[in-house]
């Protein structure tokens, strides 16, 4: 039994789409400090959407100087990626590559795809390397006891990067599939004959033979009393010849 | 179906104009007749349109025809003897401004059944599979089917056998049309002449394709291939993750035994996968 790859990617691809979105919702980044008395003293949360937030009221001096400063992803990023999980979950559910002409729809849906894989990729590499390294958080977990503060710090990735990661492996296969059939693939943009037929048909004097008929027709009824009728056998007869001289007949 | 409908209409036109003796609209009936279909001969044959616009004349346009093949192929699509009748009735026709008598109105109808008569081979249309079976020696759909990248070179190496090949059949057959007109050699030569202007300009490189791409044999074979793209995604990711612990050993180097195990798990992942790869898609 064989596997149908582009079905299997594409479920992967939809689970990849809901596991991206519910991510931006969910805590990106945990750092949190538990006294030797097992208080917590330092809690400090990460979501992308929603910056950096703690449980703690304002007065905390402690919880505040462990704040991370300029670790927080511009939200606007965070907005694009929403809006191009979208557009890609529509085509991806509306424009399967496989159906008659959306092969041509697809290739603007491409870019839709790859610039969605490459913002899960720009989260999974450049939030760590830009946001967290700088700051003295580490990555991806870590337990760490300070023996002067007597403090142990848990130092954690949260689901929504973890979400994050898992959404990569899931759009990568889908998204890479449909750029490579746009790219090995072309569609036939249209019928050559038809194209041709239709240039014919523009190019074509237009002859309404009848309204030439009509009009010879009431001519002649018009003038039928004062002229005498040639009789229809003779007609037929030089049209029989006109044919026969033509080699129609 | 259409010429039949057309023909019953002209019979009766043609009937009811002799009997009030209005030959000029039987003349003009003719000649826009006769131009159109000139026109689609012309077309069909892939040339430019008629300069209606610019005053070129039928007969001009016919001459034009002619002068094209007989160049490329040493054939005339139109007899001289109809060129030279209908030239003299045109220039008359236009002269008078439409004034024609029976006579020449008879002889315009009797040029436009002898071209509607002519079976022009249509140049834009597809290559047929009658002709594909007669060229069977070589393998023209050999470069179509799939993974493009590894097979460019051997594409590149078999496009100057593939040209000459064409090349030598269009002279055979251009000798054979010499001899006797035959209407099939005419269409062959024609479709071997696109094949070939295709080859030679296909740049792209890409698989045209008509129908539903479900349907496609290239595709069908292609879709075995798209089994690593999964591998491929995980081994970047892997990379992705593996290059942040890279360089968070460095940042911190007092964590570099805590992060070495990280970087196994990454970096094993990826030659894991490599295998992998190497194992199920990379013989195929």
């Amino acid at each position: 039994m064989s596997i149908n790859f582009k079905s299997v990617y594409k479920i992967f691809f939809v689970v990849g789409l809901v596991l991206g979105f519910a991510s931006v919702f969910l805590d990106w980044y945990y750092l949190q400090g538990i006294s030797e008395s097992g208080e917590t003293v330092v809690y400090w949360i990460y979501s992308a959407l929603f910056d950096w937030s703690t449980p703690f009221s304002k007065g905390a001096l402690f919880n505040e100087f462990y704040q991370p400063k300029n670790a927080t992803m511009p939200v606007a990023i965070v907005i694009i990626f929403i809006i191009t999980l979208f557009l890609s979950a529509y085509s991806a559910l509306f424009h399967d590559v496989e159906r008659k002409n959306n092969l041509l729809k697809l290739r603007r849906f491409n870019f839709v795809n790859l610039s969605l894989v490459t913002l899960i990729g720009f989260f999974v590499l450049i939030f760590p390397l830009f946001f967290l390294l700088p700051n003295g958080l580490y990555y991806p977990f870590l337990l760490y006891y300070d023996y002067e503060l007597e403090v142990t710090f848990y130092f954690s990735i949260g689901p929504g990067y973890f979400f994050q990661l898992i959404s990569f492996g899931f759009t990568f296969p889908y998204a890479l599939f449909n750029h490579s059939v746009i790219n090995t693939f072309e569609k036939e943009q249209s019928s050559v004959e038809n194209t041709i037929n239709q240039y014919i048909g523009n190019i074509r004097e237009e002859l309404d033979l009848d309204k030439l008929i009509a009009r010879e027709e009431f001519k002649l009824e018009s003038t039928s009393d004062s002229q005498s009728e040639v009789p229809k056998n003779e007609v037929e007869k030089i049209y029989e010849e006109f044919l026969t001289a033509r080699g129609r007949k | 179906m259409k010429e039949q409908l057309l023909d019953l209409k002209l019979k009766r036109l043609i009937q009811l104009c002799k009997e009030t003796k209005n030959y000029k609209k039987l003349a003009v009936v003719s000649f826009v007749l006769t131009s159109n279909t000139i026109d689609e001969i012309g077309i069909k044959l892939g040339m430019r349109p008629r300069e209606k616009n610019a005053g070129e004349k039928i007969f001009e346009y016919m001459e034009l025809v002619n002068k094209i093949f007989a160049l490329n192929f040493k054939i005339s699509v139109f007899k001289l003897k109809v060129i030279e009748i209908l030239s003299q009735i045109e220039l008359l026709f236009l002269r008078k401004q439409g004034d024609l008598g029976l006579e020449h109105v008879k002889e315009v109808f009797d040029i436009y059944y002898e071209l509607r008569k002519l079976e022009i081979p249509n140049l834009h249309e597809n290559i047929n599979s009658d002709a594909l079976n007669r060229n069977r020696s070589i393998s023209m759909f050999s470069f179509l089917s799939g993974n493009q990248n590894s097979k460019s070179k051997k594409e590149s190496a078999f496009k100057p056998i593939l040209l000459h090949k064409f090349r030598e059949e269009e002279k055979a057959l251009q000798i054979q049309l010499k001899k006797e007109f035959d209407k099939e050699i005419f269409e062959k030569i024609l479709h071997l002449k696109t094949i070939r202007k295709n080859i030679e300009q296909r740049s792209k490189g890409k698989i045209i394709i008509s129908g539903s791409l479900k349907d496609n044999i290239s595709y069908r074979q292609s879709k075995e291939h798209i089994g690593q793209f999964l591998v491929f995604g995980l081994i970047i990711l892997f990379a992705m993750m593996g290059i942040v612990t890279v360089i968070e050993a460095f940042m911190f180097g007092f964590l570099s035994v805590v992060i070495s195990y990280n970087m196994l798990i990454c970096f094993g992942a990826i030659v894991v996968l490599y295998f992998i790869n190497k194992a199920y898609f990379g013989k195929r």
